[in-house]
């Protein structure tokens, strides 16, 4: 008996020592399965349009991407643990724009500052806002709605997803560049409690993102006034474009891949390359369009650029925010 | 459609092979799920979140609709046996569950359970047959001050739940409010009390504190006490079924436990827990047997149960006919939709009826699976308290350490939990209680969002709290149920009348 | 008997002398952070109100501990049993201090082991091929057919 137990403890160990063996070699990339870090909870829409990537870059490299949930911190656990990982490509994730350029300008803790401290694979999407009001409000065009705010500047409530999360930042951008005082109010929860009180006039108005609000939308729950993006916005064809009416706010919600620094050049290139095949494939291609996400094929140098405005545009909002409520 | 249009449709999705069995695998993994300590629903759903992309969008959104209200029925079972709750719906359960099982009714009492899950759960289905349309306008009457007035009222009630002192009750409540405030709060993102540890910045994962504080410090005990530890009785088939006089006493508090789930459920928040701990205060305050909730009574189990039930089947409502998630499991579900391309709204009903009316009619029938499944399985429960504890309680520690961990992935809730079982277990000698520390970290960050973006949104007129008829409503009904033991003292004197039982420790 | 007794009292003039303490510390960090205005509520307006009752609780606890009969006794663990709770904490400890290092699989089946030695006085080699036995079982359910992603542990990756 005590033979036979230590034979199964032998073999158990020869096991053990077998599959921890190391193996990460760059020209066989990727011998293993990938994890994809996303720094949000699952629900939500940053969690859907991870697993639909994931999907895709496990079908162009062959092997499996496992999504794992590290939520907290305003994305920035999440986002940490990217960047502190070992650089072997075997740990990548979602790249939150505002986590990424926002948080390390009033957060000193985090392993990451700027786009030098991590490796941009490629960019995801874009997801801009959407200013709602109710079918029965007052305004039917995003003019009459702004005459209102400057007639009654701070009494017209706009429902943001918290004070300074990328949703209160779009409606600031526009208040600097319209010099007008919308006054934006938290809801946090990510149920859509903005939009459950701008139906119940609560509130005014309110800045929604993706199918949900698009689909309170279309079922004639909500009207759309205005989009905070150049351009047309496919999935309400006929609302007015903010910034193309000549008033700066566009700061989207926008998500892309990212590595930790110092990835081997050949894993990089492959990962990369992988990468694009999977956002350029038909099944996201859907996926995006069908959810109201905007694809936005860039280099990963075009992306760090466009990053680095951000940024700019948040150092700027930062100061003539806290100009203001000095001024008060 | 009319409802029974909407049910015939329903039943013609559902009875197909692969709806059938997507019920069924739901069930089963949601009661494996609740059974497990630690392993919540949303863990649990998340973690199957993958497998269900490979179904058709309906068979999917059953399965997830599966292991939520399956979650439901399993989540008790480890309360009642072992006085650790599968997850934090089961809390209220511990207090008499366990105490049950120690007079060797544990049987009894799971079959009490499965009864009233299943009888919750089904009638909330019907309400939301009924009731959905309407259903997406009652969400929408609640706003920042009547959810302020709900909660803050909510945590006013259940500061005193079971009786004991002062300091017993609203110690462990206050630790329980200020464990709350740690991390980065939500309407600003400010850090506070993070002591410049930046992994303290996601908060304290009521999973640590729920499975810390009953599971960690109870098997902590039966570890100390481990040679004073006598083997459980065998239990008989005849243990295993309820009495009489048990089934007697277990309607009233299932008919007040699903009025009260279904009606949490249709709330944003955490409904079932919250669902659980109304209905074990209100069978604390109404029930002819209210003196003996508390030390052991099926009325402290049947009430809770039933109501979490309800309220996991009734918030389906919510997401199926206005599209908005109304808590974390509903957000899952939401995002499972949007990635089979099914687009959740109001229009759901009009574009997608198969997905609206087979998720409905899938409860129906799960329900029925989860009873049929749930009622042999009793007996395996049961014989489990008879593994040796050496083999036993390392397993349990592994599965609650696996749990704990998986919720957020994180090594700091491990730490939490060995923190939070410490505190539970010194807490539990000196005889404070436990559940208010619970309340408190579920309903303080409700509190203080709803309190503030109420400030937020009326531009700092504090009138926003008293002047919706809604939130003046409630704040009626919580005085109401406060003084309840008061008046009935009062009508006794006044009508010189004595009612047979007395409202002892009910005066508050 | 191997347990010890101790004054109920004592433990409320404790916990509540802990709590004081504790709650005091708490309400001067939550002064620290903005208070905003009434149409601005800041992030200490709340923690103000929970450290408050935090100290209201903990007041209750002393005042109850002062009042409270000597006779009062509870009973508290000591001697062997004392020390198997204390390595039942420790061995937790090290467990999680392990986990990020060596990964789920070896440090699961090495507390396993300890703590049925623990537990019980059974021989090594029963012990080792149990906690392997069921740290395994757990290992195939949960991370290989469920794949929850736990620490695979530094050492391999």
């Amino acid at each position: 008996m005590r033979h036979v137990a230590r034979r199964i403890v032998q073999g158990l160990a020869a096991a053990l020592v077998l599959t921890a063996a190391p193996s990460a070699q760059a020209q066989d990339y990727p011998s293993r399965d990938i994890t994809f870090i996303v720094p949000f909870n699952p629900g939500g829409s940053s969690d859907p349009l991870s697993r639909a990537f994931a999907a895709q870059l496990e079908k162009a490299l062959s092997r499996n991407v496992n999504v794992e949930n590290k939520p907290g911190g305003s994305a920035t656990i999440g986002t940490n643990l990217v960047v502190r990982a070992n650089p072997d490509g075997y740990t990548i994730g979602l790249g939150d724009s505002a986590a990424l350029m926002y948080q390390p300008l009033v957060n000193k803790d985090l392993a990451y500052k700027t786009t030098d401290d991590y490796e941009i694979i490629t960019k995801l999407a874009d997801v801009p806002g959407m200013l709602v009001v109710r079918p029965d409000a007052p305004w039917n065009t995003f003019e009459e709605f702004l005459a209102d705010v400057k007639k009654s500047p701070g009494k017209i409530r706009v429902g943001v997803s918290g004070v300074r999360s990328i949703s209160d930042m779009v409606v600031q951008q526009f208040n600097r560049a319209a010099d007008v005082k919308i006054t934006t109010v938290p809801f946090t929860g990510g149920g859509g409690e903005a939009l459950l009180a701008v139906m119940g006039g609560r509130i005014e108005g309110a800045v929604g993102y993706g199918g949900n609000t698009i689909a309170q939308i279309e079922a004639g729950k909500l009207k759309v006034l205005g989009v905070f993006a150049k351009g047309k916005y496919e999935p309400v064809p006929n609302a007015m474009s903010i910034p193309d009416a000549g008033y700066n706010a566009t700061i989207p919600s926008g998500y892309s891949v990212i590595a930790p620094k110092g990835l081997p050049n050949d894993v990089r290139e492959k990962l990369v390359a992988a990468s694009q095949e999977a956002v350029r494939s038909p099944e996201f291609k859907e996926f995006t369009k069908k959810n109201g996400f905007v694809l936005d094929l860039k280099s990963p140098h075009e992306v760090s650029a466009e990053l680095g405005e951000l940024r700019n545009e948040f150092v700027g909002l930062i100061e003539w925010l806290d100009k203001k409520s000095a001024a008060k | 459609m009319s409802a029974i249009d909407g049910l015939l449709y329903g039943l013609s999705v559902v009875l197909t092979y692969q709806n059938l069995l997507a019920a069924f695998l739901g069930a089963l993994a949601g009661t494996a799920i609740g059974v497990l300590p630690g392993l919540g629903p949303v863990a649990g759903i998340a973690m199957l979140l993958p497998v269900t992309y490979s179904l058709s969008p309906s068979a999917g959104l059953i399965m997830m609709a599966g292991m939520y209200y399956g979650a439901q029925y399993g989540g008790s079972t480890t309360a009642i046996l072992i006085n650790m709750p599968g997850e934090s719906a089961s809390v209220m359960t511990c207090i008499d569950g366990y105490k049950l099982t120690k007079k060797g009714r544990a049987g009894g009492v799971l079959s009490v359970v499965a009864i009233g899950s299943f009888l919750g759960g089904t009638a909330s289905v019907i309400g939301v047959m009924l009731f959905s349309p309407a259903m997406a306008d009652f969400g929408i009457m609640f706003g920042p001050a009547e959810f302020f007035a709900l909660t803050a009222g909510g945590l006013l009630i259940l500061s005193r739940m079971s009786g004991g002192s002062l300091a017993a009750g609203v110690l462990p409540m206050a630790l329980g409010l200020v464990l709350s405030t740690i991390g980065e709060e939500q309407v600003t993102a400010q850090n506070r009390f993070t002591l410049g540890f930046n992994d303290l910045r996601q908060g304290v994962e009521l999973v640590a504190l729920v499975v810390g504080l009953y599971g960690l410090a109870e098997i902590m005990s039966v570890v100390e006490t481990i040679q004073h530890q006598v083997k459980p009785i065998r239990v008989g088939l005849r243990e295993m079924l309820p009495t009489r006089d048990e089934m007697r006493r277990a309607w009233a508090p299932y008919g007040r436990g699903t009025i009260i789930g279904f009606i949490f459920g249709l709330l944003p928040g955490p409904s079932a827990t919250m669902s659980s701990f109304a209905s074990y205060r209100l069978e604390k305050a109404v029930s002819k047997y209210r003196d003996e909730i508390g030390q052991g009574s099926i009325e402290g189990v049947a009430g809770p149960e039933t109501a979490n039930n309800a309220a996991a089947t009734s918030s389906m409502g919510p997401l199926l006919s206005l599209g908005i998630p109304f808590g974390s499991v509903t957000a899952l579900m939401l995002a499972a939709m949007m990635v089979h391309g099914v687009q959740p709204g109001p229009l759901l009903l009009t574009n997608h009826p198969e997905v609206f009316w087979g998720v409905i009619v899938s409860m129906f029938i799960g329900n029925l699976m989860l009873l049929i499944l749930n009622i042999p399985l009793i007996g395996l429960w049961v014989s489990l308290l008879r593994i040796p504890h050496h083999i036993f309680l390392p397993l349990i520690l592994i599965l609650v350490v696996i749990g704990s961990y998986s919720v957020r992935n994180s090594m700091l809730d491990l730490h939490m939990l060995l923190l939070l079982g410490c505190i539970g277990y010194v807490l539990r000698m000196f005889e404070f209680q436990l559940a208010p520390m619970v309340v408190g970290l579920v309903l303080g960050p409700l509190i203080e969002k709803h309190l503030r973006e109420a400030l937020f949104m009326s531009l700092g007129d504090i009138s926003v709290f008293y002047s919706s008829p809604i939130a003046v409503g409630i704040w009626i009904a919580v005085l109401f149920i406060m003084t309840f033991g008061l008046q009935r003292a009062l009508l006794e004197k006044l009508s010189g009348i004595r009612f047979k039982r007395t409202a002892l420790g009910n005066v508050e | 008997m191997m347990s010890a007794s101790l004054q109920k009292r004592k433990g409320y003039l404790t916990i509540g002398g802990i709590g004081t303490f504790l709650a005091a510390g708490y309400l001067s960090m939550a002064l620290q952070l903005p208070l905003g205005q009434l149409e601005q509520p800041g992030a200490a307006v709340f923690p103000l109100i929970a450290g408050a009752l935090f100290l209201l609780g903990s007041l209750a606890a002393l005042w109850e501990g002062w009042t409270m009969d000597p006779a009062e006794q509870i009973a508290v663990p000591a001697g062997t049993n004392l020390v198997r709770l204390l390595s039942l904490i420790g061995l937790l400890l090290g467990y999680f201090i392990l986990l990020p290092w060596a990964g789920q699989l070896i440090s699961s089946t090495l507390f396993c082991a300890l703590l049925m030695r623990i537990l019980s006085n059974l021989p090594w080699p029963r012990i080792a091929v149990y906690s392997m036995i069921i740290t395994g079982a757990l290992y195939v359910v949960f991370i290989y057919l469920l794949k929850v992603p736990l620490p695979r542990g530094m050492l391999f990756s």
